[in-house]
């Protein structure tokens, strides 16, 4: 009697915390793919003559978020792009519709869904493209590590 | 007597509730989208043209051309005259803009864009000049006798980017290319035409490099 008063509590305080309480949670997105997951940068066409030196790169994401957790409930999705050692890069995508097409730059999140998780999977196609200052890159080769996070009410 | 046995087990379900809490907040399986940006095909590069060249910066052209003056018997020794060119480009290979005025005009340009930030600040453009220019019977003329003056046309910015001056014989520093840009103006070629000379055609080869330390 005592065990399952217990139990109900725990299941109580799960469901506060999971359900109530605003909250932030890092999504699982391993499926998706980025296509070519490595890309060269590109000088920017007339840099020379403003002295500017950007170099851009594109990729296509099939952005499949997991969102089976929070299918049906209202929460804010944001797309994260942590601050790398190797220079501030800014990125700006356009989608196919599910998701808001936006731009950031590294260290910044950026509102990509707002409404009711649809279902399951999140899906869309995004079209990437980085663009960094080629004096504030220190290495050849370096990698961006984009994730999602989920914002609840 | 009864206390602590009831706390326990409510500790112990405390303990769940933030397990589960915590599981929740990191899923075990969250993944990250990652985009690799590659430079390496794409190093650091230099670029330079004097007179006829490429159709576009970064293109490789092999053009030598020739600045020239027939001093009129009745000139000889009496002062500076100008000279010309047998180079035809008027458009800068980076935008096609027109910026030199030939064949009097010699375009000169130069860019040079670093990849990272450790690469140097500064390309260096230099031009390397024999002592003196040679007859066929060894006859000399110092190369000091020939300068140049610059502009460019357009309205451009900065006409006097690279520098005027005089071949000194040797090598001669002309102007620093700060990463990310490109400098470029037109040389207009004269003789000092200081002396009377033996009869004859002079020759000589200066040729301009821009380098990345």
């Amino acid at each position: 009697m005592r065990a399952r008063t217990l139990i109900a509590l725990a299941g109580a305080l799960l469901a506060w915390e999971a359900g109530v309480q605003a909250a932030t949670y890092r999504l699982d997105d391993s499926a998706s793919q980025v296509i070519p997951p490595n890309a060269q940068w590109e000088w920017a066409s007339g840099s020379l003559r403003t002295g500017t030196n950007t170099v851009h790169l594109n990729a296509r994401v099939i952005v499949r978020i997991d969102t089976r957790q929070w299918a049906g409930q209202a929460g804010r999705i944001y797309m994260v792009l942590p601050v790398d050692a190797g220079g501030r890069v800014t990125a700006q995508w356009e989608s196919e519709g599910r998701l808001i097409p936006g731009r950031m730059l590294s260290g910044e999140r950026t509102l990509v869904f707002s409404g009711t998780v649809p279902g399951p999977v999140l899906e869309d196609r995004l079209t990437v493209r980085l663009s960094a200052d080629a004096r504030t890159l220190v290495s050849d080769t370096q990698r961006f590590a984009f994730h999602f996070e989920l914002d609840t009410p | 007597m009864n206390l602590p046995a009831t706390r326990s087990p409510r500790r112990a379900a405390l303990a769940t509730s933030v397990a589960a809490v915590l599981a929740l907040a990191y899923p075990g399986h969250a993944g990250a989208w990652i985009l690799t940006g590659l430079g390496t095909n794409n190093p650091a590069r230099v670029f330079m043209m004097v007179g006829n060249g490429a159709a576009a910066v970064w293109q490789n052209n092999a053009t030598v051309n020739t600045v020239s003056l027939s001093v009129p018997a009745a000139q000889l020794g009496t002062g500076a005259l100008q000279m010309t060119s047998d180079s035809t480009q008027a458009r800068s290979p980076y935008d096609q803009f027109t910026v030199c005025a030939p064949p009097a005009q010699v375009y000169v340009g130069a860019a040079y864009q670093r990849r990272l930030s450790t690469q140097a600040a500064n390309a260096m453009l230099q031009v390397t000049a024999p002592a003196n220019l040679v007859n066929p019977a060894g006859d000399l003329i110092p190369i000091s006798e020939i300068s140049w003056t610059v502009s460019a046309l357009g309205g451009d910015a900065n006409p006097t980017a690279i520098p005027a001056g005089a071949f000194l014989g040797g090598t001669q520093f002309l102007t620093n290319i700060a990463q990310g840009t490109m400098r470029e103006n037109c040389h207009t070629f004269r003789f000092a035409n200081t002396a009377i000379r033996a009869s004859g055609i002079y020759r000589g080869t200066v040729t301009y490099t821009l380098t990345m330390p």
